[in-house]
């Protein structure tokens, strides 16, 4: 039951994608469970739920979200945002659906599904590599009971994908302008030994609600680069969950970049279920005019000799609001486990606002756990520096914001030099819509 | 041929838990029912003679508190739900006649305890220049049994004396700040000592003066059963400054025993006061068996300019430990500090760190915590660093080190970083090491033993914190820290 | 007769052979070296005879002061007078040196069935021992070994032993990393500490130190085994050959 006074998100299950009837009898119960497990958890969280201390989700969720329908993918040319500069074959879901005339052949070794094929074909073992609803958190519980579109995307044992694979989600305003709701599935499937780049983008257009969901499988010393870039409409929300399993030897490196939508969460579980797992998550976000991004990591060392790292950097500017919630988790016989973790931020205005918690829980004595947070302003005496050199206030914080970012997209792309290139100019194109907008008002 | 004994594994727990201070006081009690009603607030409230405010607060806190649950979502501590009705509010040992005015009649047999715990509750000739002295209040149970150097501090105007003391010749400054730092309404355990609070010590440093000696309170819990619920104020008045310290033991028993103690302090213009704490309730025995359940709520507000507030404690016992002793830095250029020590062993459990609110312009704090898990038990740190609008120039440095003795013990740093400013400064580093085994042999090879070498390494890692701590005090610390950790290695 | 003795040692670190029939004998005022290439075992040689944990006594025995060293702990073995310089002094954060050295010597003094140090009598030993060590005030404040250079942290370990006294005393290369005036000063406070009732076990890859601390006897050390002993020239005769004769940490 959702607790009395709160919006429904429920109202909408019977819109619910493909029909029933023609999918295995376990997606039904998959979809129950994950029904069962939402309401359990007492619907949409509130800030009193320790995980969502930061970030409420109510006063969006009393909008008229209506469910996305496969009329929205009407779309006909693919925008050029964010990173889609980059060469490489494309996968591209409008408003959680696959859209096969913007996608593109993926090369040999590289297989892309869309969700709703593999559930009716029922291929690949799919239902055990899915996330058990009955752990999930309220919102990633909703998204499996929504279950029907997205993506799987497999990379074969030992496979060296070469060009980035783009995920490509664009969040379209729906044919009555209605605003939209979408639960989309992303599964991506490194297999053994495997080289992979998937490049996951999120492009906002339109008002929109999108509750995504992603699993995220590497196995024994495979090696994924996952890069998520979020720019667009802040009438366009995203929250997310994805989960990384990391197998032995296996290598999950992430970079998070967000420029854009309006509130924005990226809750990330890594598991380094196999000894010598490794994950490198890294992160750049601005945070302008209302809008919210909350990076949300938690790092679970289950195996002993794996290794954690964390970086994220965020700009706060006007009355944007930056969230980091950060853990690391040593399990008992993780020994020799190493983890850091480091958040920066930046405000450049009275009334912006960072709230950070990192977090550390071992329970195993011999590792090298640590982690590091600052909160502050603009250096004055470097920008007194840079003016005296000529450079106007404005040009000046430009590229200090630019500077602050620039490190950890170095960290973050170091041997991606394409990617690299394209986040930089998602930075400078927030900067010049700032400045743009500075000089207006 | 290999050599097994000396190179045993190091860890492993093998050696008895020693509690010094588990004994019990054979002494007459007087006890009010058990349980937790109106009228055993109405009770309390008459045996101290209280003026009718104080009941109607009493009674107002209570009736609140039945409305309230018992937190334990949040805290990483596990215990089971306490039964309130179990326990006694108040104990106070028998008096002889109409109780005591001066030391020397003060039942014998409380001077030996004090004695035997190490606490000078005799006033010694101070030689002027060569030492300072330190006045002793001392609280037994649910009263305060004796007061040292109260008259030498009445001459400057210092007021120290018990609570309930406080009560009856001070009324207005009682009713001015009682609950002003901390509501009754403020919490579970704060509303519940508001309502059964008995005694405490009140300290109040007029404007201008340095509080010539260190002032201190020894907590003793002795009766079976029976929840200490003391509060303490202290109001240090502009320009003023004073140094309190606070020591807590309590016998060996079976049964878990409830503490539940608020602390307010406030501070005026330029006023400074430091608070340090050594709590050594009994810890519970090696299984967990019994202890301490230990939930306090410390706070102090920097009202004034300048006013500065810092705190120290170390934490070696209790069984469960739920303690934030918390700044409030309203004053513009006030500062608050928090250096806490926290040693688990065996089943204990810890939840403690500090909250500093940041409301004035150029408010400073600083916070250190060294967390020692050794055992099967768990420490905790949880700390809050927030930034209100108006706080610009705030600055805070955190640093939160801990330490892992064992492969079963948990170590938890868990901060909440909120930032509403953006001329601020706010740095947070932490750390979870072990000590290591290059370490310990390096001291063996120099002739400690095992144990010893793990209480100076802890102590080298406490350093910091220890440094804080008043002379008389840290020397103790020191040894007690080594006293927490037996059997921790074997 | 012997201060110690060691006879036949073999030990293995996880498994693997190091020490493959070690014996040797030391009497009170004597100086021995040990040399011999890298991975000869000479450290580990030097840990066995601290009590380092992890290190597999595989046969043989050493016997010190009529005692069977191998039963005894670390600082039983430290209180019995035996000290090693370590080739790695370890950092100890927050324990300064002074306070440390304190600890020591109260801990050897009490397992000896002694009474504490007197404090005043302590600081004045330390004074003296610094003065002829070249330790300045700042090392004793600081905490031991953190942030000490080289040289700073083998100057402490000197001072260490100065202070404590051993009646045997094991110095594991403790020239390495030095320069020429710390090895100097180093040497000057082992010479300093020589006399008829103390022995020393000094490791070196280098003849440069038996320079300063000039040996009684001089030992090879080559694939866990002592392959050949003598006196002073056999370290100058190493200087012009090298350990190549010797094979590189190869066993026969």
């Amino acid at each position: 039951m959702t607790p009395a006074g709160t919006p429904d998100m429920l109202s909408f299950l019977d819109h619910r994608g493909p029909q029933t009837a023609a999918l295995p009898a376990w997606v039904a119960d998959f979809r129950a469970a994950g029904l069962a497990r939402y309401q359990t958890l007492g619907g949409v969280p509130t800030p009193k739920v320790e995980a969502w201390k930061y970030t409420n989700l109510r006063p969006l969720t009393a909008l008229p979200w209506r469910p996305a329908t496969g009329e929205d993918v009407a779309l006909r040319v693919l925008p050029t945002d964010g990173l889609l500069s980059i060469a490489g074959p494309r996968l591209v879901l409008v408003n959680g659906r696959f859209a096969p005339h913007l996608s593109s052949p993926l090369p040999d070794g590289v297989e892309g599904e869309p969700l709703a094929e593999a559930l009716l074909n029922d291929s690949g073992g799919l239902e055990g590599l899915l996330p058990t609803p009955a752990n999930a958190p309220a919102m990633a519980a909703l998204n499996a009971a929504w279950l029907g579109h997205g993506l799987v995307v497999r990379f074969a044992a030992g496979v060296d994908a070469g060009l980035p694979v783009h995920v490509v989600q664009i969040f379209a305003p729906a044919p009555d302008g209605a605003p939209v709701l979408a639960h989309p599935f992303l599964m991506v499937l490194a297999e053994a030994g495997c080289r992979a780049t998937v490049i996951e983008s999120h492009i906002g257009r339109a008002p929109a609600f999108v509750n995504g969901v992603c699993a995220l499988h590497i196995e024994t010393g495979a090696s994924l680069f996952h890069v998520l870039a979020q720019s667009g409409s802040p009438e366009t929300n995203a929250i997310g969950y994805a989960t990384a399993t990391v197998a032995k030897g296996g290598s999950y490196r992430r970079f998070t970049l967000t420029t854009g939508l309006g509130l924005v969460r990226n809750e990330l579980a890594v598991t380094l279920a196999g000894a010598g797992a490794e994950c490198h998550l890294y992160g750049a976000y601005t945070a302008d005019g209302r809008r919210h991004v909350d990076n949300t990591l938690m790092v679970d060392h289950a195996a002993p000799a794996t290794l954690s790292r964390q970086v994220f950097k965020g700009v706060l500017d006007d009355q944007g609001r930056g969230v980091f919630q950060g853990r690391i988790g040593v399990h008992p016989g993780a020994q020799k486990s190493d983890g850091h973790q480091l958040h920066k931020a930046l405000l450049l205005s009275p009334k912006s606002e960072v709230d950070c918690k990192p977090e550390l829980e071992i329970y195993a004595d011999d590792v090298k756990c640590s982690h590091g947070a600052t909160t502050g302003e603009m250096d004055e005496d470097t920008l007194f520096y840079l003016r005296t050199r000529g450079l106007d206030i404005p040009t000046a914080r430009a590229l200090l914001i630019e500077a602050f970012l620039d490190d950890v997209i170095d960290q973050a792309t170091g041997d991606a030099p394409m990617v690299s290139v394209a986040a930089r100019a998602m930075v400078s194109a927030w900067l010049a819509s700032r400045r743009e907008r500075r000089n207006q008002t | 041929m290999a050599a097994d004994a000396p190179y045993a594994d190091p860890f492993k727990a093998v050696a008895e838990q020693k509690y010094k201070y588990g004994f019990v006081t054979d002494i007459e009690a007087d006890r009010a029912p058990m349980g937790l009603n109106e009228d055993i607030i109405r009770f309390i409230s008459h045996k101290k003679n209280e003026p009718s405010w104080l009941l109607e607060w009493r009674l107002k806190a209570y009736r609140l508190w039945l409305t309230l649950e018992e937190p334990h979502h949040w805290a990483r501590l596990d215990y089971p739900v306490i039964d309130y009705q179990g326990y006694c509010y108040y104990a106070a040992p028998r008096r002889r006649g109409d109780g005591p005015n001066s030391l020397e009649e003060v039942d014998p047999k409380l001077l030996e305890t004090y004695k035997k715990l190490g606490i000078p509750l005799k006033e010694q000739e101070i030689l002027a220049g060569v030492t300072e002295g330190i006045a002793v209040d001392a609280v037994f149970d649910s009263v305060s049994v004796a007061t040292t150097y109260k008259k030498k501090l009445e001459a400057m105007g210092v007021i120290f004396c018990p609570m309930s003391e406080a009560v009856q010749n001070h009324p207005d400054l009682v009713q001015t700040y009682l609950g002003s730092v901390v509501p009754y309404s403020d919490n579970f355990f704060a509303t519940l000592n508001s309502a059964v609070f008995t005694d405490g010590s009140f300290v109040y440093v007029p404007k201008g003066v340095r509080c010539p000696m260190e002032l201190s309170t020894y907590f003793r819990i002795n009766e079976k059963n029976t929840g200490q619920f003391e509060r303490t104020l202290i109001i240090a008045d502009a320009g003023a400054s004073v140094s309190y310290l606070e020591g807590c033991t309590a016998p060996q028993r079976d049964e878990n025993q409830l503490h539940a103690a608020v602390v307010e302090l406030v501070a005026f213009d330029d006023a400074e006061i430091k608070y340090s704490t050594v709590q050594n309730w009994y810890p519970g025995d090696e299984e967990g068996r019994g202890g301490i359940y230990n939930f306090v709520t410390k706070r102090g507000a920097c009202r004034g300019r300048n006013s500065r507030i810092s705190w120290t404690q170390v934490e070696t016992g209790s069984a469960i430990t739920w303690k934030y002793p918390s700044c409030i830095l309203q004053g513009d250029n006030s500062s608050g500090a928090f250096y806490s020590v926290a040693i688990t062993n065996h089943r204990q459990q810890a939840d403690t760190g500090t909250k500093m609110i940041h409301i004035g312009r150029n408010t400073r704090s600083r916070i250190v915590a060294k967390g020692i898990a050794a055992g099967r038990s768990n420490s905790t740190y949880r700390g809050l660093v927030r930034v209100l609008p108006r706080a610009s120039g705030a600055h805070n440095h955190t640093q939160c080190d801990s330490l892992l003795i064992g492969d079963r013990c948990g170590a938890h740093t868990v901060p909440y970083i909120e930032a509403r400013h953006p001329a601020v400064r706010l740095e947070h580093e932490a750390t979870t090491s072990k000590i290591s085994e290059e370490q310990l042999f390096y001291c063996r090879q120099r002739g400690l033993s095992d144990e010893e070498a793990v209480a100076l390494i802890v102590n080298g890692f406490c350093r910091e914190v220890m440094q804080n701590l008043p002379m008389e005090f840290a020397v103790e610390a020191q040894k007690l820290i080594g006293i927490s950790l037996e059997g921790s290695v074997g | 007769m012997a201060l110690i003795e060691i006879h036949d040692l073999h030990a293995a670190v996880h498994g693997k052979p190091i020490l493959r029939g070690v014996s040797l004998s030391i009497a009170p005022g004597e100086v021995h070296a040990i040399m011999g290439p890298n991975g000869a075992g000479k450290s580990t040689l030097s840990n066995i005879i601290a009590g380092r944990p992890d290190y597999e006594i595989t046969g043989g025995s050493i016997t010190y002061e009529n005692r069977d060293l191998l039963a005894l702990a670390p600082e039983e073995r430290a209180a019995a007078g035996i000290f090693l310089a370590f080739q790695y002094p370890v950092e100890i954060p927050g324990v300064t040196t002074t306070t440390f050295l304190k600890a020591a010597l109260n801990a050897q003094r009490k397992a000896r069935g002694e009474g504490e140090v007197d404090v005043m009598q302590f600081l004045k030993l330390i004074r003296e021992k610094t003065q002829q060590l070249g330790v300045s005030d700042d090392m004793l404040k600081r905490p031991l070994n953190v942030g000490f250079s080289g040289g700073e942290k083998k100057r402490t370990e000197v001072l260490q032993m100065a202070v404590l006294e051993p009646r045997f005393a094991v110095l594991d290369e403790t020239d390495s990393g030095l320069d020429i005036d710390a090895l100097k000063i180093v040497a000057g406070g082992v010479n300093a500490l020589r006399s008829a009732t103390r022995a020393f076990l000094v490791i070196t890859h280098y003849q440069r130190l038996l320079d300063s601390i000039i040996p009684d006897y001089v030992h090879v050390l080559a694939g866990g085994r002592i392959v050949r002993s003598g006196t002073r020239e056999l370290a100058l005769e190493l200087e012009a050959t090298g350990y190549a004769p010797f094979g590189q940490g190869s066993a026969p």
